[in-house]
C-alpha cells in the first residue's frame, strides 16, 4: 500500500472521529434544549385528582393558575442539546404555608413532605428474553424509538449552581475542614425510592419521583432539575409532564410502573407557541392514553396484539397465541380475539376518594385506540372473559350488549 | 549504532521510574496501639436466676471477652463542645440524623460476627474468644444464657457447635470463621493485659493523611441485655436460608465512623487522649479513657 493511500486513510479516520451522528436524528431545532419553566405551585390532593381525571390534562394545567400566575403542573417538549452541553429544564417551587380555613376550628396540619414527579414520554416494559417461562413478561418488545429519558434532581435553590434557561446546574457544594481538606458534598435532596446508596435514576420512559422533607421549611424555595438523558429517535422532541404534589409519593404512586400519575405526556412534536394567558395547548399523540392504561394495568401483551403499530415489530411469530387462547379457545383468529379484548376490556379511572385497588366504576375507558380503523366484529358468540384471569388484575371487563 | 543508543536511552529513562517513591500520594497505612482501661471490661448484665421470672443485675469481673468492638478513625480534629463526650468536628448539618464528620480513614479492632446460631446474632465480637468452648462457657456461666440450637436445646459441645457452623455455611475449616482466632494469630485474642489497660495493635489501612489529624474512636460496650448498638439484625448481614432456619444474620451498621453519635450510648468508652499525627510513619497510641455514663 502506498504511503499516499495510508495518509488518505488516516485523514478519513480522523474525519470520522468528529462525527456526532446527529444526522441520524430528525431535525429538532424548533425545540429548546435548555429551558426554564419558572415557578410551579404545590398541587393539593383535591386538585391532583381533578387533574388526573381531566379529559385534557394539558389544558387543565394551563387553565388552573393561582393568583400569582403559577401553574400546578406543566407539560413541555425538549430538543436534543449540542454535544457536550447538559440539556433539560428547571423550575422552582416554594413550600406553602398551610392556613386554617375560615370557620374551621381545627388547627391545620403543616405539609411534611412534597412529592416531585416527572414523567418522560412514553412507556417502557421488559419483555421476555428467555424461551422458558415466557409467560412471565410480554413477548412483544417495547418500541424504543418513542421513548425519552429525563433524570430528576431536587435541592434548595440556594445551593443550585445553574442559570435558569441558560445553563443547567447541580446541587454540589464543597466543605473545607479545619485542616484545609476540601470535600465535595451533594446538597441535592432527591433520593429516588428503593435506592439507598449513591445516585440512581429510572430508565427510559419511566416515572421519576422522590419525597422531599419540607417540615418546618415553609416559604423556602426549592429548585427542580430535569436533565435530558435521551431524546426519542422518532421525532427528536422529548415530551414530559411534571408537578409537585403536597403529600407523600405513596399517596399517588402505587408502583414505579404507574404511567397514569402524569397522563398523556407523549405529545405531537410541533413547536406550539404559548397563548398570552396560558401554556401551549399540546395535542396528545394518538392512542397514548390507551397505551399508558395498558402498561399501568400490566396488559402490554394484549394491547400490542390489538395495536401492533404501537409496539415493536421485533415480536416472535407466536406472541399472540396465548392471548388468543385466553379469550376464545375455539378460534385461532387473532383478529377476532383482538376485537373481543378491545371491546370487552375497560379501565376504571381512580376517583379522588379511591384507595389503590378500590376503583370507582363510573368512568371507564376502553383500551381501544379511538383512531383505529379496524372494523368491529360481532363478539356475542365468544366466551366471556374470565374476571379471575390475571390479565384483569387491574382492569374490569364487561360484555357489551349484542348489537 | 543509533538503534543501540536509543535503546540505552529508553532503558535509562525507564529505570529512573523505579526510583520514584511517589511523593504525591496522600494515603498511607497507619499503625498504632489502642488502650482501654481495665475497668472497661467490668460490665453489668441482667440475668434471670433459675426459677425466677425477674431479671437481676450481675457484675462481671474484668474479662477480655466483655470488651465490645472498637471503632477507630482518623479525623481533622476533636470538638469537645458538641456532645457530652469528645467527638470529632462535624461538617455541614444537612439533616438532624446525620452529623457527618467526614473521616479520613478508619478501622475496627474486633467486629460483631455471626457465630452460627440465631441466638448469637450481634452477640459475638471477633478477637475476643479463643475457641468454641470459650464461647459456650462464657454464655453459659457468665451471661447465664446458654446458647440454644435450632431445636431450642442447649448447645453443650464444641463438636456440635462446629458441625452446625460447617453445615449451614458450607465450611471445611475453623480458619473460615472470623470469630475464632486464626493460626496466624497464634490462637490469641486481640487485647492483651497490660496492667491498668488492655492493649491491642491497630492498623488503619489506606487512610488519607494530613499533618495535625487525630486518631479517635470508641468501644461499643454491651448493654445490660448484652446488645451492641453498632450491630443490627434487621437490615444488615446476609440472609440465612437453611430449612426452617431463615433469618438475617446481622452485621455492623453503616456510617459508624461518619455519624458516630448515632451509635454511641451510655456505658461506652470513648477516646479522650487522642494522638495528633505528625507523620504517617509515626506509630499512634490512642486511649479510650472517657467513660460515657
Amino acid at each position: 500500500m502506498s504511503s499516499r493511500t495510508i495518509w488518505a486513510l488516516a485523514a478519513l479516520t480522523l474525519f470520522g472521529c468528529d462525527r456526532k451522528g446527529t444526522d441520524l436524528l430528525p431535525d429538532n431545532s424548533e425545540f429548546e434544549s435548555v429551558t426554564t419553566i419558572g415557578d410551579l405551585r404545590v398541587i393539593s390532593s383535591q386538585e391532583y385528582w381533578a387533574y388526573r381525571n381531566a379529559g385534557d390534562p394539558q389544558a387543565w394545567c394551563s387553565d388552573n393558575t393561582d393568583e400569582n400566575g403559577s401553574y400546578p403542573c406543566y407539560y413541555g417538549q425538549l430538543g436534543m442539546p449540542d454535544a457536550g452541553v447538559r440539556g433539560g429544564a428547571s423550575y422552582t417551587f416554594t413550600v406553602p404555608t398551610v392556613t386554617a380555613i375560615e370557620g374551621v376550628e381545627d388547627e391545620p396540619e403543616p405539609i411534611e413532605n412534597v412529592c416531585v414527579v416527572v414523567d418522560p414520554e412514553t412507556v417502557f416494559w421488559n419483555h421476555s428474553m428467555a424461551q422458558l417461562e415466557r409467560e412471565t413478561k410480554p413477548l412483544i418488545p417495547d418500541f424504543h424509538d418513542d421513548d425519552g429519558d429525563l433524570d430528576l434532581f431536587v435541592g434548595l435553590s440556594s445551593y443550585y449552581t445553574g442559570s435558569p434557561g441558560v445553563e443547567l446546574g447541580d446541587f454540589r457544594g464543597f466543605y473545607t475542614d479545619s485542616l484545609g481538606r476540601t470535600i465535595e458534598i451533594e446538597y441535592g435532596e432527591c433520593e429516588q425510592r428503593g435506592q439507598t446508596f449513591g445516585e440512581h435514576h429510572a430508565g427510559r420512559g419511566a416515572l421519576e419521583f422522590c419525597d422531599i422533607d419540607v417540615e418546618g421549611r415553609e416559604g423556602v424555595q426549592f429548585t427542580v432539575v430535569l436533565e435530558t438523558f435521551s431524546v426519542p429517535l422518532n421525532d427528536g422532541a422529548l415530551g414530559f409532564g411534571t408537578m409537585v404534589f403536597a403529600g407523600d409519593c405513596d399517596d399517588i404512586i402505587a408502583s414505579p410502573s404507574e404511567e397514569l400519575v402524569i397522563p398523556e405526556e407523549s405529545m405531537v412534536a410541533e413547536a406550539v407557541s404559548a397563548p398570552a394567558n396560558g401554556l401551549p395547548d399540546y395535542a396528545t399523540l394518538a392512542c397514548t392514553f390507551n397505551l399508558e392504561v395498558a402498561v399501568s394495568a400490566e396488559v402490554e401483551q394484549e394491547f400490542c396484539c390489538v395495536h401492533p403499530e404501537m409496539c415493536s415489530d421485533r415480536a416472535p411469530d407466536d406472541s399472540c397465541d396465548s392471548f388468543i387462547a385466553a379469550y376464545d379457545p375455539d378460534t385461532s383468529d387473532l383478529f377476532q380475539a383482538s376485537e373481543s379484548f378491545c371491546q370487552n376490556t375497560v379501565y376504571s379511572q381512580l376517583s379522588p376518594d379511591a384507595e389503590y385497588g378500590n376503583r370507582a366504576d363510573d368512568d371507564k375507558i376502553s383500551l381501544c385506540c379511538t383512531d383505529t380503523d379496524i372494523a368491529l366484529v360481532d363478539v356475542s358468540g365468544l366466551a366471556p372473559p374470565d374476571t379471575e384471569n390475571e390479565y384483569y388484575r387491574n382492569i374490569s371487563a364487561t360484555i357489551p350488549p349484542a348489537p | 549504532m543509533t538503534t543501540k543508543r536509543t535503546i540505552l536511552l529508553i532503558t535509562a529513562a525507564l529505570a529512573t521510574g523505579c526510583a520514584n517513591e511517589e511523593p504525591g500520594l496522600e494515603h498511607f497505612d497507619l499503625f498504632g496501639t489502642v488502650r482501654i482501661p481495665k475497668e472497661a471490661a467490668e460490665i453489668v448484665v441482667n440475668v434471670t436466676p433459675e426459677g425466677s421470672s425477674e431479671a437481676i443485675a450481675k457484675q462481671l469481673d474484668a474479662d477480655v471477652r466483655n470488651l465490645g468492638p472498637v471503632y477507630l478513625g482518623v479525623f481533622p480534629s476533636i470538638d469537645d463542645s458538641l456532645f457530652d463526650y469528645p467527638h470529632p468536628e462535624i461538617g455541614p448539618v444537612l439533616s438532624g440524623n446525620s452529623l457527618d464528620v467526614y473521616p479520613y480513614g478508619g478501622t475496627s479492632v474486633g467486629r460483631p460476627d455471626f457465630a452460627c446460631y440465631q441466638a448469637l446474632r450481634c452477640k459475638v465480637t471477633t478477637g475476643r474468644f479463643t475457641s468454641y468452648d470459650d464461647i459456650l462457657e462464657y454464655f453459659r456461666d457468665e451471661l447465664e444464657t446458654p446458647i440454644e440450637n435450632q431445636y431450642g436445646d442447649e448447645v453443650t459441645s464444641a463438636i456440635e457447635f462446629r458441625e452446625w457452623c460447617y453445615e449451614i455455611m458450607f465450611l471445611t475449616s475453623d480458619e473460615e470463621l472470623p470469630f475464632l482466632p486464626s493460626e496466624a494469630d497464634q490462637q490469641k485474642v486481640d487485647f492483651v493485659d497490660k496492667g491498668d489497660f488492655w492493649e491491642a495493635d491497630a492498623t488503619i489501612y489506606h487512610s488519607y493523611f494530613r499533618e495535625g489529624a487525630v486518631v479517635w474512636g470508641w468501644m461499643d460496650s454491651p448493654s445490660r441485655s448484652y446488645n451492641f448498638a453498632s450491630c443490627d439484625t434487621d437490615i444488615w448481614g446476609w440472609n440465612l436460608f437453611y430449612y426452617d432456619q431463615q433469618y438475617r444474620t446481622g452485621a455492623t451498621e453503616a456510617g459508624l465512623l461518619n455519624a458516630p453519635d448515632n451509635f454511641i450510648d451510655l456505658g461506652d468508652w470513648i477516646a479522650d487522649d487522642v494522638p495528633t499525627l505528625k507523620s504517617p510513619d509515626e506509630d499512634f497510641v490512642v486511649t479510650l479513657g472517657f467513660h460515657y455514663e
